[in-house]
């Protein structure tokens, strides 16, 4: 400590001292005031022990190593994820917005119609739904044969020493990047589903990080049925009666406005009576005089609120296939919100047919999505697939 | 975006942070004096005026309490803001959690960092390569084989027998010839080594020389051993400490200060009392008792603000928030040795800890990884490959470095806008709630 030094502490002090005494004698007064207050809870908790009441229990101390709120930083990377969707009642494609697959040189493929031993490259569009980035944020991207659920996935690159290559992304908040996979098909032709997933160590919302795309391309002319299949697989031990379900649903276009709420709170433990507890004053060492709150860390979090907006053309059961198209379903009629229902024993796997009967007034260049969901009897989501019947002559 | 985020803790700069040994506590004694000798003239003044004598006792009881409650400013006022030096504010630094966090008595929660891209398997290998190195050029004695330095504790069993000069020089050479003089791998050398020209002269100036020539190097990067741990755990690599900002220690200052004051209003009110009351016949009274009533009374006033303003509340940590909004509130984080984190925060120099390089406080902690691996399995084999996350911190390269420093300062440092326009794919890719 030099004499500058020596000098201005001598000065800091003796300015500090009359506001600390002051400071000091003031939080005396609350003190005595508190401890008043808490000897009168005490005595009617002692009171309500008596009778019977049970006490509240205090919450654990956290453990060493916990980040606290108001430091830590919670991503949430994210993509299409058509079972978290379900589960929150919104109707669903198959034909994931954020997966496509284009040639090397970026001309877009149809993911069904791909050749086989060719070169292509899947496109997969992680996005972050939070307000701190989604650092080293891991995609993966697998494929598996065409199918609602087929457990036979298989990573669509490796690396060079044959292990499943895994694409890392930095992603800054409330925006999106892109994953690139390079996918050389199989040698043998077949038609293939893509999922892909993405996860953070420190997820905020682990449950919308998978999305599939199960997209068949079908072509046809006005008054033709066309025919399609997708294989359906029972995983568990025991049977299973499945239901499917049909829908027309397409995501709209448009744009949604979400508008940013704020909320502020002091970091700092609640304590009993805690509107006289925040009249104590401290005299802050960094400089002022502040109430307890004032003196707390304080933890301003964001959120966007207006999320209820996508309800509107987006719910689900609100798409059923009118009339005049006719859709089967392992020969059972689905259109107009009926479904079909099968059962598969342990582990067997099943060829579902579908069969569409496109209108014969129907113009030629229009789009039909027809989305296929599998339920097992408790609710859960199986899986899907989604056709577009493109009317050609 | 901003937090707000109000420190304890004040940086001082380079020439105002100092350290507290023999010389700065015999200042702050003289300092304290000085008030107590004019809190006590203040007295017989006032007592002058009240048509009273002003006894030794009281005036020097005055004096005392004076002397300790400005001794204990003055040392609250070094602990929060001329302990730290500033550096840079708003630093970025990445690496890997080695050790298990803990609390220190300030109530800060420290964190040791083993600075990207370096992981610790490579570390510690670069460790014994640098030992047998030093062995064969005669630096060091009896240096183990380099298959038995592979033995995590004969390797520890070694490095601890070396003299603390001895190991200051190893970590030295490690960290000069080893690590950060890897093509490509040296861009976050500042945070062990000075560097004036990140530094700024004046910060350069102002710290201890850590060159390896030097006669007593003193290293900007930490070489002990985590404080209080079974040593048997600890792992010997060149670290960096970082620490999240608690008040523990301001807490319990206050609450002391609040028995002093509280002593020292009783004191007075005893003296003036008792001089009046006695009108100069128990002079010789006053005093003692007055020190014993504000004794007792000090020790009350403590005792109820050390209830009430508990000083275990200011540790670092996650308060009883309770999660009241999902679209707010999210699943506490914990780091865990061998995680791999993103820091945001100050980068000081620690005038109390022999001079080290810090991140204090750290603002923000992005996790990139989450280690499964067990801290206590040692590396023997490369043909078991550990389980790890994807992101490997050896591969950060500096551009990916820099790319996630400007992502994270444009993020801190900005307010989210008021809304958010997007399109209805995106926002049921991003999750509606």
């Amino acid at each position: 400590m030099n004499l500058q030094n020596f000098l201005r502490m001598l000065v800091r002090v003796l300015v500090a001292l009359p506001q600390e005494i002051a400071v000091a004698l003031w939080r005396l007064v609350i003190i005595f005031l508190l401890l008043l207050l808490l000897l009168l809870r005490a005595l009617l908790e002692l009171i309500k022990r008596l009778v019977g009441k049970r006490c509240e229990k205090r919450n654990e101390r956290e453990k060493c190593g916990e980040i606290p709120p108001n430091v830590k930083r919670k991503p949430d990377p994210c993509l299409y994820d058509q079972f978290y969707l379900l589960s929150l009642g919104y109707a669903v494609t198959w034909d994931n917005p954020d997966i496509w697959i284009t040639l090397p040189d970026g001309t877009p493929v149809n993911s069904y119609d791909l050749l086989a031993d060719t070169d292509y490259l899947v496109n997969a569009q992680i996005h972050d739904a939070s307000f701190d980035p989604a650092l080293a944020t891991e995609v993966r991207c697998l494929y598996r044969p065409w199918s609602f659920n087929s457990p036979d996935r298989v990573p669509v690159e490796l690396n060079p020493d044959g292990t499943e290559r895994i694409v890392i992304l930095h992603i800054p908040p409330w925006s999106q990047e892109i994953a690139q996979f390079h996918w050389h098909t199989p040698k043998t032709l077949g038609h293939f589903c893509l999922q892909v997933e993405c996860y953070h160590p420190d997820d905020k919302n682990p449950n919308n990080n998978l999305g599939q795309e199960n997209t068949q391309v079908v072509g046809g002319n006005a008054g033709q049925m066309i025919h399609a299949e997708a294989l359906l697989f029972n995983r568990v031990e025991t049977a299973r009666r499945i239901r499917i379900e049909a829908d027309q649903y397409r995501i709209p276009e448009g744009k949604i406005e979400l508008k940013l709420a704020t909320r502020t709170l002091p970091l700092r433990n609640k304590a009993p009576f805690d509107a006289i507890y925040n009249l104590l004053l401290r005299r802050d060492a960094r400089g002022g005089i502040k109430t307890q709150n004032g003196y707390a860390p304080v933890w301003i979090s964001y959120a966007y609120r207006g999320w209820e907006q996508l309800r509107e053309g987006n719910s689900r059961g609100k798409f059923p296939i009118r009339a005049p198209w006719q859709l089967k379903v392992n020969g059972e009629d689905v259109a107009e919100g009926q479904t079909a229902e099968l059962t598969l024993e342990p582990k067997q796997q099943m060829k579902i047919p579908i069969d569409a009967q496109i209108p014969a007034a129907t113009a030629v260049g229009t789009r039909q999505s027809l989305n296929f969901t599998a339920y097992a009897e408790n609710g859960k989501i199986l899986g899907g697939v989604t056709l577009e019947v493109e009317v050609r002559t | 975006m901003p937090r707000n985020l109000p420190q304890y803790t004040k940086c001082a700069a380079p020439g105002g942070a100092y350290a507290i040994d023999g010389l700065s506590v015999a200042g702050m004694l003289f300092a304290g004096a000085i008030v107590g000798a004019i809190g006590g003239s203040v007295y017989v003044i006032v007592m002058s005026l009240l048509g009273q004598i002003a006894t030794a006792g009281c005036v020097v009881g005055v004096g005392v309490y004076l002397l300790l409650i400005a001794g204990l400013l003055e040392f609250k006022d070094w602990f929060y803001n001329h302990r730290l030096m500033c550096i840079l504010h708003d630093q970025c630094a990445c690496g890997t959690v080695v050790g298990q966090p803990h609390d220190g008595t300030d109530g800060d929660r420290k964190f040791e960092i083993l600075i990207a891209p370096f992981d610790v398997p490579e570390t510690e290998q670069l460790l014994i390569q640098t030992l047998v190195e030093m062995g064969t050029a005669g630096t060091l004695v009896n240096v183990p084989d380099a298959v038995d330095l592979q033995n995590r504790q004969v390797r520890f069993g070694y490095f601890r027998g070396l003299s603390a000069a001895d190991q200051i020089k190893v970590y030295l050479n490690l960290v000069d010839n080893h690590l950060f003089n890897q093509p490509g791998r040296g861009y976050l050398r500042f945070l062990y080594r000075r560097d004036q020209m990140i530094m700024g002269a004046a910060a350069f100036a102002a710290s201890p020389d850590d060159a390896i020539t030097a006669s007593n190097p003193n290293p900007m990067f930490r070489v002990n051993a985590q404080e209080g741990n079974d040593p048997e755990e600890n792992v010997l690599v060149p670290y960096m400490h970082c620490e999240l900002e608690g008040n523990r220690l301001a807490r319990w200052l206050d609450n002391v200060l609040v028995g002093l004051i509280a002593g020292f209003a009783a004191f007075t009110a005893f003296c003036v009392l008792c001089e009046v009351i006695t009108m100069g016949a128990l002079d010789f009274l006053c005093g003692w008792g007055g020190a014993a009533v504000s004794a007792l009374i000090a020790f009350l006033a403590w005792l109820l603000s050390h209830l009430l303003n508990n000083p275990d509340d200011g540790v670092a940590g996650s308060p009883d928030v309770d999660v009241e909004d999902p679209d707010f509130d999210t699943p506490p984080s914990v780091a865990r040795h061998g995680d791999v984190a993103y820091l945001f925060g100050d980068w000081v120099m620690d005038e109390e800890h022999n001079k080290y390089f810090e991140i204090h406080p750290i603002k923000a902690w992005y996790l990139l990884c989450q280690s499964e691996r067990n801290p206590d399995d040692w590396e023997l084999t490369e043909e078991i490959p550990a389980k790890e996350c994807a992101f490997d911190v050896s591969k950060l390269t500096e551009e990916d470095f820099q790319r996630i420093c400007k992502i994270v300062q444009a993020v801190e440092n900005t307010d989210p806008d008021d809304k958010f326009t997007t399109t209805i794919s995106h926002a049921l890719s991003k999750g509606p709630r």
